[in-house]
């Protein structure tokens, strides 16, 4: 029988005994047939040339954000500028208003995500449709997306077949084929009835103002070419300086993302063909932030490939839904804490072993385990200057450590407290979706110290 | 509108001024070589990366050849319709189809193009190490073709063979983009899929289950 899931933002979809298990031997797949995809590339020499142009671009990003604008909009596109994601969403309201827009069909997109576009368009009364058979799911199940590239990894089969049968009123089915032969012919009258069509970016040339899109389905295909609206929606670091250095990009992230050599559909925009109109909405959202630190600035090197995620040891153990926001694992800690705001996400840094496999797997060579150091001192500098709860525990902790009474009387003192939170089954706010699915661990009935005593 | 670019820019201008004084030099191209030029080395390596993709891929020696070859791949997938890319080599095999109803893409509407059981297609270049193929679609009905019907039929002259996706292999999309083509220029290697569930494949997830690839030794 398949597990009730919970609602958007929920992480009970994970509460599962199996769940992780399932996980980490699924992402062990994907980390198995990346390797295997390496064979005959010289990967070293990608990633090096890759992490070299990426720096390039990010540190003449204002140059090459104009040159793109230059010649997209001279290909008959219109480039909108996001500060913030407020303006982000506002932009595309206005497109979907300005094109009489009642539905939207959507290609895969990490920033849409991060600007809860879906949302926002339904409350605009637009109806915003996923295509991606990931994305899809878990649109249909009201989750949020538990993996980069992989939306709906956190879910059984038999837990698609569930939620198909609930939301589409099919007769149930794990099968996978039959689960993808429902969506197909559920969205392809969406294609065809919508007004505009969303993609994301994952390149976006500067010397030619075209944009590159991959994917494997043919839903961004058909989002994009389809409606007679298309609006790509990308953040500012998606800027590559010229079309001879996308090859080494698409070789990586096919290779890194899905283990393949190559995906199915690299689409290379070229321009706004006869009675098509095209946006770019391009987004800053917290980036200029990580971009003006020059410690945090290769975190926008990412070309948002999920091999991070799939080798960490806490993503595969906590899965996507412990992390707030659009991004998980390593890079999600890295960013998340300024895309998302140190109150949302602040901790996250702290949430890693620092073994260093995610920066061994990045294929533009990221140095996510300093990227996470950095973090770390960033947010324990900004909870010092608030004066926030880490300070002062770590001050109470210091006032016990000062003296050997002070120390045994605060361990005392912890173990009674231990004793009586296991026997607690409810707590208010962030600690009741901690505890519901953890128990503390039984405290030891008396000190190392005692029991040595006593056992001499 | 102008205001929020300002804005934008400048915050990124700000967030850079510690590396105006480095200024990193722009990287080389990293050129992805051309190994073997053999073009029938090459077409066997590309029919061979082609079927690990689930495609099916094949040499003719020439159009006609091509036509009637692609005739009865089509008919062996009950086929019925075929809807034809506005490119030469394309049309010419498209013309010679038998038994089949074949249209001009881009005389029909989209939801005409949904009804069509194949697409036929012209690809500018094609790389022998992935089994891809390179297809130019210059206009809205051209665009939709790789994508609608459930197989998807492209034809190329061996000549487009190349090893890897090289700088050369990518003068097609320079072309495209010096002649002031739009639309898309899109790299395709097999049927669409997903991996979606648990990692299992599935074959002709939105676009088509099938894809062949027909190489035409002399085309002209």
């Amino acid at each position: 029988m398949a597990t009730q899931i919970g609602g958007r933002g929920d992480s009970s979809g994970f509460l599962r005994p199996e769940a992780p298990a399932v996980l980490a031997s699924t992402l062990e797949r994907s980390v198995a047939a990346a390797r295997a995809a390496r064979a005959r590339i010289d990967w070293e020499r990608l990633r090096d040339a890759a992490h070299e142009i990426k720096a390039y671009a990010i540190e003449n990003l204002d140059r090459l954000l104009v040159e793109f604008e230059t010649r997209f909009t001279a290909r008959g596109g219109t480039v909108l500028w996001a500060p913030t994601a407020a303006d982000g969403v506002a932009h595309l309201l206005d497109i979907c208003r300005r094109h009489g827009a009642t539905s939207v069909v959507k290609g895969k997109s990490m920033v849409s995500e991060e600007l809860a576009v879906n949302e926002h368009l339904g409350a605009a009364g637009i109806e915003a449709v996923e295509t991606d058979l990931g994305e899809y799911i878990v649109q249909l199940a009201g989750q949020r997306p538990s993996h980069i590239v992989g939306p709906a990894l956190h879910l059984s089969r038999q837990d698609v077949g569930a939620i198909f049968q609930r939301t589409l009123g099919v007769e149930f089915t794990d099968d996978p084929e039959a689960l993808m032969t429902h969506a197909r012919l559920r969205l392809r009258a969406r294609y065809l009835a919508a007004q505009v069509g969303m993609t994301g970016a994952n390149f976006a040339v500067a010397e030619t103002g075209t944009i590159a899109v991959i994917e494997n389905e043919g839903n961004g295909g058909l989002s994009s070419s389809v409606p007679p609206v298309h609006v790509f929606l990308m953040g500012i670091e998606k800027i590559i300086p010229r079309l001879s250095d996308l090859p080494v990009f698409l070789q990586l992230l096919a290779r890194s993302a899905t283990g393949q050599k190559i995906e199915v559909y690299t689409h290379h925009f070229l321009g706004a063909e006869p009675g098509k109109t095209v946006y770019c909405i391009i987004v800053d959202g917290g980036r200029t932030e990580l971009l003006a630190d020059p410690k945090s600035r290769a975190s926008l090197y990412c070309i948002r490939c999920g091999a991070c995620l799939n080798v960490c040891p806490v993503y595969r153990r906590a899965g996507g839904f412990a992390y707030p926001g659009a991004y998980g694992g390593p890079i999600g800690a890295a960013i998340a804490p300024t895309l998302s705001g140190m109150a949302h996400a602040g901790q996250l840094p702290f949430a890693s072993t620092l073994c260093g496999a995610c920066q061994d797997e990045c294929p533009v060579k990221i140095d996510l385990a300093h990227q996470l150091v950095h973090r770390r001192f960033l947010a324990r500098q900004a909870d010092t200057t608030r004066g926030g709860v880490v300070a002062r525990g770590i001050g109470v902790w210091a006032r016990a450590m000062q003296d050997l009474t002070s120390y045994r009387r605060s361990v005392r003192w912890l173990r009674r407290a231990a004793a009586v939170g296991r026997r607690i089954r409810w707590y208010p706010g962030v600690l009741g979706a901690w505890a519901r699915s953890r128990a503390l661990p039984e405290p030891p009935r008396a000190s190392f110290k005692e029991w040595w005593e006593r056992r001499t | 509108m102008s205001r929020q670019r300002d804005r934008l820019l400048a915050s990124v201008s700000d967030a850079l001024k510690d590396a105006r004084e480095r200024a990193r030099p722009l990287p080389e191209v990293v050129a992805l070589e051309e190994g073997c030029e053999d073009p029938h080395v090459l077409a066997a390596r590309f029919c061979e990366e082609l079927r690990a993709l689930a495609g099916f891929a094949t040499i003719v020696h020439d159009a006609a050849a091509c036509s009637a070859a692609v005739s009865e791949y089509l008919s062996s997938r009950a086929v019925r319709s075929v809807a034809v890319q506005s490119a030469p080599l394309a049309k010419r095999v498209g013309t010679g189809l038998a038994g089949l109803c074949v249209a001009q893409a881009v005389a029909q509407d989209k939801a005409a193009l949904e009804r069509c059981d194949a697409s036929l297609l012209e690809a500018s270049s094609l790389l022998a190490d992935t089994g891809a193929a390179i297809v130019v679609l210059g206009n809205s009905q051209d665009r939709v073709l790789p994508y609608l019907p459930r197989t998807c039929v492209i034809v190329a002259p061996m000549s487009a063979l190349h090893s890897t996706m090289s700088l050369a292999s990518y003068g097609c999309i320079r072309e495209a983009l010096d002649s002031t083509v739009a639309g898309e220029a899109l790299i395709v290697a097999g049927p669409s899929r997903s991996a979606d569930i648990e990692k299992t494949l599935v074959l002709g997830a939105h676009g088509p289950q099938a894809l062949a690839v027909f190489l035409i030794e002399e085309p002209a």
